[in-house]
């Protein structure tokens, strides 16, 4: 534990020559496994297929994470909508001093803390040459029949990239994440671009509501 | 003999030409196949989450997807 904290130390130097930074990522879809009851079908198959790339810009102070224009497409595509769902993607602004999310919808921001009790092991990797470490982090929330149920969230942080950010609403590690896994499903970090000029990222100026407040209107206009 | 002939055959031919319109119709008449879409995304969000390990909310919303996927196909085949 003691040489893993030098280790993130020593290579929070790098720090003080990179002010900003972009990541690109790229959303994957789990595999699911065909059974006698459940056969695959072209709408599974879509979403096994199915890709969305990503994007996470952030300066000193505050990190922006969204979609690419890539991924636009005048046809829906409900593989791409249900991957989105099901990795929790949202449009989201980090302010690191606050350690608050911002959801980005429509006329409004959705403010929620970012707390996260991560737990650092020694299991590492490389991620496209950077050497990552593995953190774990569970959540709670009510499932489908009703039972509050726990789900692990694992991140590969890199101690050598110095930023305490990441995808979706997770951050708060010593180093930014290039790998995250949620339900199975994987974001992966594919680029990543520093830069020692500030990239400017304000949150905007909108009306603001809970999370909570959020989550009702959701449930509220569900057509069931 | 003859008035019984002429009754015959326009009994024949009145009946023909009723038929004729029926038959037009019957052509002319849309077949429409509805498609359950709420029982759908019921059924492919069983499939893609057996064990509920989604939430909730995850999963009306996998619902509200799949129902306004399905309600754009309809529309596209209707037209």
């Amino acid at each position: 534990m003691i040489k893993k904290i030098f280790i993130i130390s020593l290579f929070s130097i790098n720090s003080i020559f990179s002010q900003s930074g972009q990541v690109f990522y790229e959303a994957i879809s789990k595999k699911f496994p065909e059974t006698n009851e459940n056969k695959a079908d072209a709408y599974i198959t879509e979403l096994e297929n199915s890709k969305i790339l990503l994007e996470l810009k952030f300066n000193k102070t505050t990190s922006y994470f969204a979609k690419t224009n890539l991924n636009k497409s005048d046809d829906y595509n409900f593989g791409e909508e249900a991957l989105s769902i099901l990795i929790g993607y949202e449009e989201l602004f980090y302010s690191l001093k606050e350690k608050s999310l911002y959801l980005n919808s429509d006329e409004i921001l959705v403010k929620k803390p970012s707390n996260h009790n991560w737990n650092i092991s020694s299991e590492s990797k490389k991620i496209d040459n950077y050497l990552c470490y593995k953190a774990t982090c569970t959540e709670s929330y009510t499932a489908r029949d009703g039972k509050t149920k726990e789900r692990v969230i694992t991140a590969w942080f890199c101690p050598e990239l110095p930023y305490s950010f990441g995808p979706l609403e997770f951050n708060g590690l010593p180093g930014l994440i290039l790998e995250l896994e949620k339900n199975g499903n994987k974001v992966v970090a594919k680029s990543i671009v520093l830069s020692n000029k500030e990239i400017e990222l304000k949150i905007p100026n909108k009306k603001t509501i809970t999370k909570e407040q959020y989550d009702k209107k959701i449930k509220e206009n569900a057509q069931f | 003999m003859q008035k019984m002939i002429f009754s015959a055959v326009a009994l024949v031919a009145f009946s023909f030409a009723g038929m004729a319109n029926e038959i037009e119709e019957k052509n002319n008449k849309i077949v429409v196949i509805t498609t359950d879409c709420f029982s759908a995304a019921h059924d492919y969000l069983n499939r893609i989450d057996p064990n509920n390990e989604l939430s909730d909310l995850e999963g009306a919303r996998i619902m509200n997807a799949y129902i306004a996927g399905c309600e754009k196909a309809k529309i596209k085949s209707a037209d």
